[in-house]
């Protein structure tokens, strides 16, 4: 890890023009002839540095611009105002240079070549990154062991299930042993197992290359269990940027008290209540303003308890929480 | 943003790839293979067969004799396999990649746009039934005619049937810019202009005059995949000029092509792709 930042994003927006169309067959005509547009914009002048080394997860709503970040940082999309810095290079202008140092993979984008066995793609991006033989023997040596290719190795793509397609992307996207890998959505659709293995091979290629992952992902909790640091984009901007322990001290996103009782439900003046499943009650509370020996007590007051159980709400749910806010405010 | 001529030393490792590529393909399924050839070999001709069979009966077709004919249905057919043997996988039928989203795929690839489309879409035994029917064809009528195999002959015919696939290539990525702006609309463009510059190819344009005949050698060239070069090649003309024609419109329209396409992709990297499909991206 240098010190020298792998991303640099300053002031960066990015607007799309979208044509609104008519509805019905008189409208439809009228817009042939007045169309009307409106403007969406992705990105407002976002500012994010990422430092080398780093494994970074951008999350955030649907449509809030995760995946317009990651296409800026491939260079795929330039910016409308402001600056994009990669690897100290204009992903754009820089294009060759830039992507030759970069791994990017789209989930559910494959780059396996369809009706070839695993090994031709390997072959076909030996030949266009133009990888040494000695270095691509010494890669795919790793990532073959840390994916478990063999077993895959003489399949063709189009037999591949989806998650063995998505190691299969995983290592091609990783064989040039690229300083920068941009994952969108990596594991879309996979099922546990298949995702553990994703999110274990991405920690491992962290620590033993020192490669920054920027990685995007709906599942909160696979962004937690790979990702130091989240950055929360929101209607195109960043509503925030910092460790997920932090995200989890922001207001409203507390510890979690379960409560079993005679069956009658405490009323709690320190505690919100969420809700009653299998003869349990829930509620959400703020550590720093109630204590928990104070609730117990409150509730003790009332009925009679038989069990408490206090837990972290699951990251999906503090997410959500913070989306929910977003939304009313 | 240079044109990354220093690539060039790359061309050839990339061609080897894809004939390494297209010949494991081959191997895995060889029955497969066979007929999908047979039918490529059989069809691809066919698309001029009336008007082979029309100069037959009628013993050629205005000053074209039928062997002339023959000719030019052989020029067409190896033009059409130049493109189906070296820019198979949509490398032609740019639009598609362009209308479907799958243009990211290129432009993740460390070489030049150029290099990748020049080499990406090279499967010479797959795609190249119908280049070896074209030259069959070709060398039958060329008996058939005595044309000399001078070296300047040798010369202008290579350079003409290199000019033609530029053309129709051009011609292609020409309309699939529209691709860009419309992404649905566009998709099947490079399809359609293909099929229409394949059946309208293959035709003796003599005769056909006014702003028509002007527009089948200029707007949408159809006059360029065969009749124009072949007209010099088999003798039908005696310009002597008649050679320079073809390629002469081929370093207009490429010079023509570039920029707009150039244009096109700038608009690729403001808007991006709101659409992605799977559907023919290498396969």
């Amino acid at each position: 890890m240098n010190g020298e930042p792998a991303v640099v994003l300053t002031g960066v927006w990015k607007s799309y023009r979208q044509r609104e169309r008519g509805s019905t067959p008189s409208e439809v005509i009228a817009r042939l002839f007045r169309p009307r547009f409106r403007t969406i914009d992705a990105l407002r002048g976002i500012d994010l540095t990422i430092g080398s080394g780093e494994v970074v997860a951008v999350a955030g709503p649907n449509g809030a611009g995760k995946s317009t970040t990651v296409k800026l940082l491939s260079g795929l999309l330039a910016p409308d105002r402001g600056t994009v810095r990669a690897l100290g290079c204009d992903p754009v202008r820089d294009r060759v240079r830039f992507v030759a140092r970069t791994g990017v993979c789209f989930g559910q984008r494959t780059e396996l070549w369809w009706d070839h066995p695993v090994a031709s793609s390997f072959d076909w991006k030996r030949v266009v990154w133009n990888i040494e033989r000695q270095d691509y023997d010494r890669s795919l040596a790793v990532l073959t062991e840390l994916l478990g290719l063999a077993d895959i190795w003489r399949t063709p793509a189009r037999e591949l299930s989806l998650g063995q397609k998505m190691r299969a992307d995983l290592a091609l996207a990783l064989l040039p042993e690229p300083e920068l890998v941009l994952l969108d959505e990596p594991t879309l659709g996979l099922d546990v197992l298949a995702k553990r293995q994703v999110l274990e091979f991405c920690r491992a290629i962290n620590q033993a290359r020192g490669v920054t992952i920027v990685v995007t992902s709906h599942d909160l909790t696979d962004l937690e269990a790979l990702a130091s640091r989240i950055v929360m984009v929101h209607k195109g901007e960043v509503a925030f940027d910092g460790p997920f322990s932090e995200l989890r001290a922001t207001p409203g996103t507390g510890r979690r008290l379960r409560l079993r009782t005679d069956g009658l439900r405490p009323v709690l003046a320190g505690a919100r209540f969420l809700e009653t499943r299998d003869g349990a009650h829930e509620f959400s509370y703020d550590p720093s303003v109630t204590s928990l020996p104070a609730l117990l007590a409150e509730a003790e007051a009332q009925v009679a308890v038989v069990d408490v159980e206090t837990h972290r709400p699951p990251i999906d749910d503090v997410i959500a929480g913070l989306y929910e806010q977003w939304r009313t405010s | 943003m240079g044109l990354g001529l220093s690539h060039l030393s790359r061309v050839p490792a990339r061609l080897a790839l894809g004939f390494r590529m297209d010949l494991a393909f081959v191997l895995r399924s060889p029955a497969l293979t066979i007929y999908y050839l047979a039918i490529d070999a059989l069809l691809i001709p066919a698309v001029g067969g009336a008007t082979f069979l029309l100069a037959e009966r009628l013993a050629g077709i205005g000053p074209w004799s039928d062997w002339q004919v023959l000719f030019l249905l052989g020029y067409a057919t190896t033009v059409e396999g130049i493109l189906s043997a070296a820019f198979t996988y949509n490398v032609s039928h740019i639009s598609r990649r362009i209308g479907r989203g799958q243009f990211d795929h290129l432009l993740v690839q460390p070489q030049p746009l150029w290099l990748t489309l020049a080499t990406e879409g090279f499967a010479p035994i797959s795609g190249g039934a119908a280049l070896v029917t074209g030259i069959a064809i070709m060398s039958w009528a060329w008996t058939g005619l005595g044309l000399p195999l001078t070296l300047a002959w040798t010369g202008a015919f290579a350079v003409n049937l290199l000019s033609s696939v530029c053309v129709v290539l051009a011609t292609m990525f020409l309309w699939s810019v529209v691709a860009f702006w419309a992404p649905v609309a566009g998709e099947e463009i490079s399809m359609n202009v293909h099929d229409a510059l394949g059946s309208l190819g293959t035709f003796p344009l003599d005769g056909i005059g006014g702003a028509i005949g002007i527009g089948l050698v200029t707007v949408f060239p159809a006059g360029l995949v065969a009749w124009m070069p072949v007209r010099a090649l088999a003798g039908v003309s005696a310009d002597p000029w008649g050679f320079l024609l073809t390629p002469a419109a081929a370093v207009l329209m490429f010079v023509v092509a570039v920029p707009t396409f150039a244009r096109g992709l700038r608009r690729y990297r403001q808007t991006g792709s709101s659409r992605y499909s799977t559907f023919g991206h290498r396969r």
